[in-house]
């Protein structure tokens, strides 16, 4: 909401400076977008009075004129066609800069006449594309004033922002009503009183809606105006519009346009002789067509409300009127709209045609209900003012909403919701300053709301009344009561791991990523994903279309923008939901790694090498380990999902649940996303992971064992397709009281082993309980394990 | 009789001009070794008569003893003579670099979150999550917005496709609609904080289609304005740290809360540069407000009976301002350099005790 300060002025008496209405105005809770300060560009160009033109005698179409500045004649040249004596355009003397030009006016002579600055185009000055033709200002224009002052870029301008509760303040009248009530000023009086007409109007709205649907147009009033002469509006008027952006018409759009700023009440102003029989209000029906003022054509859907004659609609109610009905200079009658139509029918209309108008802005948010009434009466007077003509008597189809709210109010509420002691007086003078009716119950008043506050509903939007008015400002901090000091975590374990894993992933050399939740369909697709109900209707772009059913694709994108820009090593990870469903439970949390390329930069005894499966597997491992999840009781399963390289990847399962997947990309996908090199990833789905007992923090008992290790190396040989695991296990099971870690330290295939088998080294490491262990024992152990190996695996110890 | 004086001098020049340990060892085998000089003449005494036996013995014990301290001696020099050799052979050039490790970072969206969950835990709030698909009631519905509510329009929702009966999910617009699912299955009192991915159809230099929020939740008998004030000015001077900091908060508007109040910090702005302190101008970091009674009744909760508040701050808002990270957007391009100079060292971890 745009304003000039000196139209504040007609509504406010104060004589407070700028700062302290705009920090009122801040604190009133309009926030103050933009102050604009008097523009001094334009403040050395003059108005001027052409007093003399005569043809240049050697240069064909050009002019010698003299104009009057006030304080004296001089002589310019003027290439224009309208330039004519008599007319008053702006003047820039010698010396001026011209800023949509960019240069500085020079004072030259032309064949001994001297010319001492220019006349002005619109164009010159910004305003239009018009270079051809001077400015013609009307004849009323003062000579010798600066062209800032005349066209009202002297004035300071004011930009706030109006939530969408108040659209009451979408006028200047309802912003000076607040700062009046926050006791910065008074309010001035408004002139609302009936003007009679001198005839009665031929024309009257009818109201044709489904008896069901008879709430979204309560009540619309028309007048009737003839013999108007429309033309410019005044020249404060148009100086006013300008200032707020809004560009001048004629006098009477104008004047529809200035009430609804200066008093939020949109009018529309039809052109009378263009209107075929009664203009009705109704319900469009599918497929109807309307011609807006804006020359553009709209296509419209059952219910929809509009206005239409004999001849077709000729306006989408509350939000734009139509092209065929519209005023212009040639209109002598006019028939004017004032209506009240229902705010959520207009913005559904309004959000479906994809129409933001000033009008639609003010229904939408509700109107003073009352306003049809007034609106009428005070439009009228400044029509006749300016226009001329005479006014019809008012035709009210509908009635007035009299359904006004009665509101209890405890004034203890106020303590007891802000924390602010606010003296009841004042509460009761606050309301009846905002223009609410408050009658006294003793410890509590019965409020009813102006008609302009249709967002007051209860007691909660009174509260607030009062306590913005007396200062937010004003209510004491209080700082929060504790009431547990650790008894509950603030975090869940869930949650709590979730940070763990992230930092823990970072210590092994990781960069933690947060991408978006969303990506182009076909990584969806090519990641398990991109069903129907998970794609968006209204993305930003198709980069960003479908909910991600991995984080993997928008790591790997990632990977390859920072390859691109000189980073060939990638270690990079998300934690962080992925998407399978559009129900609450189908958001999962994962922990998704990618390596690309080296383990590190290039090392002069090169320790650094490509990265692979086993680094991916190493990441997983680590991470579950965090939770205490042994990798002892963990399957592995080689049935990976279509990303991954089926003869390099794995699944870890414990029990039936998935708790991860690692391994190389499959090369299609490195195809797809332009990846070049090696490149490993994981996923460890954190939902899956069980959540740790912690009844009791005590452990048991450390047994503190001081009999001597012993580590024995085997070597056996197996089938090549065998996995090794598969003998760590068969050599733990051999015994598990004394057998407490097997390693596989070595494997080797090559010409000295038979075909189709390979070697596999393990490193056991025995425990003994009860006594040092003695060679004989040793060897029962070492039998014990080769038995086991031979009959889990049909491995042979090698020799 | 042999001359002892002779053997001495002749085996201390030995030992004196031995090149290495072995020669040493030879030296001493030649001395003192079952056949060794000294080791026959010691044996050669038993033929002596009483008095030569006594005095030659003596002369020959201590002659034994200046060989065996002599190649003590000796040894000692030459082994650390060895030693240093070795340490030069042994030097390595330290200039020359470690082993290479890839280096991580914590992404600041994450160390910003952590920072005001532990602010807010030591005022006894708990972490509570919610959907980032989200239906109609919960996002608007449930929070006071009718359909088609100005207030929806700001919003600027991302929809998903419509299912068969034509009603369509959206993403979550803001943190808000955990509020109603807390209520809806806790009673009072509730004091929860729950950050999250929040979702607009925006997407400019200040604004992303994806942000996150941290939205806070008091419902109690008690819980008033003042109250409200005091927590989210406790948690700025604390997430914050800077003296003085200068807040305001100001009234605004939500559909959710009623009076509704936005919270401005004082600030000054250069470029694109913003620094937080006594500037004289204001920034807006977060909304906030009491609980509208309509929300409370839409969760089961009776308004006559509960109050209490609630805030949303924007946690990419808090982060660029407290961090001076002047854009957004680099904040979801996973740009390594960005990541290297804006992320934290995983140890990192913000708590009470070390400090947020």
């Amino acid at each position: 909401m745009k304003f000039t300060l000196s139209w504040l002025n007609d509504h406010l008496n104060t004589d407070l400076s700028l700062k302290a209405i705009t920090d009122k105005l801040t604190m009133l809770g309009f926030e103050v977008e933009k102050v604009q300060a008097p523009s001094k560009v334009f403040s050395t160009f003059f108005v001027a009075q052409v007093v003399e033109v005569m043809p240049d005698p050697t240069v064909d179409q050009l002019n010698i004129c003299k104009v009057d500045i006030g304080k004296t004649v001089l002589q310019v040249t003027s290439h224009a066609k309208n330039t004519r004596i008599g007319m008053k355009s702006i003047f820039a003397p010698a010396g001026t800069y011209v800023p949509s030009y960019d240069f500085r006016l020079k004072q030259y002579k032309n064949y001994n006449e001297i010319h001492n600055g220019m006349l002005m185009s619109e164009g010159h000055l910004g305003m239009s594309n018009n270079h051809d033709n001077i400015i013609d200002l009307p004849k009323d224009a003062p000579i010798g004033i600066d062209y800032a002052t005349y066209a009202g870029l002297d004035e300071v301008i004011i930009e706030i922002s109006v939530t969408p509760n108040r659209g009451d303040c979408l006028s200047v009248r309802g912003i000076a009503r607040d700062l009046a009530a926050s006791g910065i000023g008074t309010l001035k009086p408004l002139d609302t009183s009936p003007m009679n007409g001198t005839f009665i109007s031929p024309l009257r709205f009818e109201i044709d809606l489904p008896l069901k649907q008879t709430y979204v147009c309560p009540v619309v009033i028309g007048r009737y105006f003839r013999n108007v002469k429309n033309g410019p509006s005044p020249f404060w008027m148009q100086k006013r519009l300008r200032a707020v952006d809004i560009s001048p018409i004629s006098a009477l759009v104008d004047i529809t346009n200035y009430f609804m700023l200066d008093l939020g009440c949109p009018i529309h102003a039809y052109d009378a002789a263009k209107l075929h029989g009664n203009p009705s209000i109704r319900l469009a029906k599918n497929g109807e067509k309307c011609l807006g003022i804006n020359d553009k054509e709209y296509t419209l859907e059952t219910d929809m409300l509009v206005i239409s004659d004999a001849k077709g609609i000729e306006g989408i109610a509350g939000i734009m009127g139509g092209k065929r009905t519209s005023v212009n200079d040639n209109t002598t009658c006019m028939f004017l709209e004032a209506a009240i139509f229902n705010a959520f029918s207009i913005a559904s209309t309004g959000r479906k045609l994809g129409i933001l108008s000033e009008s639609r802005y003010r229904f939408e948010r509700g109107l003073d209900y009352t306003s049809p009434w007034w609106g009428v009466e005070i439009v009228a007077r400044m029509i006749l003012k300016i226009c001329g003509g005479e006014a019809s008597d008012i035709v009210v189809n509908g009635k007035e909403n009299l359904c006004q709210r009665k509101i209890t109010l405890r004034y203890s509420r106020i303590a007891a919701l802000c924390g602010v002691d606010v003296p009841n007086k004042k509460t009761d003078s606050i309301l009846s300053a905002l223009g609410f009716e408050v009658n006294s119950l003793g410890e509590s008043i019965s409020v009813i709301p102006p008609p302009w506050r249709s967002d007051v509903m209860g007691e909660a939007e009174l509260v607030e009344e009062i306590v913005r008015v007396f200062g937010y400002d004003k209510i004491p901090p209080v700082s929060m009561e504790h009431i547990n000091v650790i008894n509950q975590p603030a975090l869940t374990f869930e949650q709590n791991f979730r940070r763990i894993v992230k930092r823990s992933l970072v210590s092994r050399g990781m960069m933690e990523a947060v991408t978006f939740s969303f990506l182009p369909l076909k990584h969806a697709e090519l990641f398990g994903g991109g069903k129907q109900a998970l794609q968006i209707v209204n993305p930003i772009s198709s980069d960003l279309a479908a909910m991600r059913p991995s984080i993997l694709p928008n790591l790997i994108t990632a990977a390859t923008r920072n390859i691109n820009s000189g980073h060939p090593d990638i270690a990079m990870f998300e934690v962080g939901p992925k998407y399978i469903g559009d129900q609450p439970e189908d958001q999962c949390q994962e922990a998704v790694g990618l390596r690309v390329g080296r383990t590190g930069r290039r090392d002069w005894r090169n320790f650094d090498r490509a990265v692979d499966v086993f680094d991916a597997k190493a990441d997983v491992i680590n991470l579950l380990e965090m939770i205490e999840i042994s990798i002892i009781n963990l399957h592995l399963s080689q049935e990976t999902p279509s990303w991954y390289h089926p003869g390099r990847s794995g699944c870890f399962y414990l029990g039936s649940k998935i708790m991860a997947y690692f391994g190389d990309l499959h090369p299609y996908i490195l195809k797809y996303f332009n990846l070049n090199g090696p490149a490993v990833a994981f996923e460890v789905l954190l939902d899956n992971l069980p959540i740790p007992k912690h009844n009791n923090p005590q452990r048991p008992l450390l047994e503190n064992n001081t009999f001597q290790s012993i580590v024995r190396d085997f070597a056996f040989i197996v089938a090549e397709d065998l996995p090794a695991d598969r003998i760590t296990q068969a050599v733990g099971s051999a015994d598990k009281a004394i057998i407490n870690s097997v390693h596989i330290f070595d494997q080797y295939t090559g010409p000295n082993l038979p075909q189709g088998t390979k070697s596999i080294a393990v490193e056991v490491t025995m425990q003994p309980r009860y006594g040092n262990m003695k060679n004989e024992q040793i060897e029962a152990i070492s039998a014990k394990i080769i038995a086991s190996v031979k009959k889990n695996t049909n491995g042979i110890l090698r020799d | 009789m042999f001359n002892i004086k002779a053997l001495e001098t002749e085996l201390l020049a030995r030992i004196a001009r031995a090149e290495d340990l072995d020669s040493l060892e030879q030296i001493r085998i030649f001395a003192l070794g079952k056949k060794g000089r000294i080791t026959t003449a010691m044996s050669n005494l038993a033929g002596m008569n009483m008095n030569t036996r006594k005095k030659t013995g003596k002369a020959l014990n201590s002659l034994k003893c200046l060989v065996k301290n002599a190649l003590v001696a000796r040894k000692i020099a030459l082994s650390s003579a060895i030693l240093n050799n070795r340490i030069v052979a042994d030097r390595v050039d330290i200039s020359l670099p470690a082993p290479p490790e890839m280096k991580g970072r914590i992404h600041p969206i994450t160390q910003t979150t952590d920072e005001i969950v532990t602010i807010f835990a030591e005022m006894g709030f708990v972490v509570v999550e919610g959907p980032d698909i989200e239906s109609d009631y919960y996002n608007f519905e449930a929070l006071n917005f009718t359909p088609d509510h100005p207030a929806r329009q700001d919003q600027d929702t991302l929809y998903l496709k419509p299912d068969k009966n034509g009603k369509r999910k959206v993403l979550r617009t803001h943190t808000s609609p955990v509020q109603i699912r807390t209520m809806e299955k806790q009673s009072p009192p509730i004091r929860i904080i729950v950050p999250g991915r929040t979702f607009r159809s925006d997407h400019d230099a200040t604004h992303s289609p994806m942000f996150h929020q941290l939205e806070g939740l008091v419902v109690d008998k008690v819980s008033h304005m003042g109250h409200l004030k005091g927590c989210l000015i406790d948690f700025c001077h604390a997430f914050f740290s800077i003296k003085d900091l200068p807040l305001r908060f100001r009234p605004s508007y939500f559909p959710f809360t009623e009076p509704s109040a936005e919270l401005d910090i004082g600030c000054l702005r250069i470029g694109t540069e913003v620094k937080i302190g006594d500037y004289g101008n204001w920034l807006e970091i977060l909304g906030c407000g009491m609980v509208h009674p309509n929300v409370l009744h839409n969760s089961g909760i009776n308004p006559n009976k509960y109050q209490g508040f609630a805030f949303g701050i924007g946690i990419e808002r808090v982060s660029m301002l407290k961090y001076g990270i002047p854009d957004l957007r680099p904040f979801y391009e996973s740009n390594l350099r960005w990541m290297r100079h804006y992320g934290f060292l995983s140890f990192a971890q913000p708590t009470i005790a070390g400090g947020v």
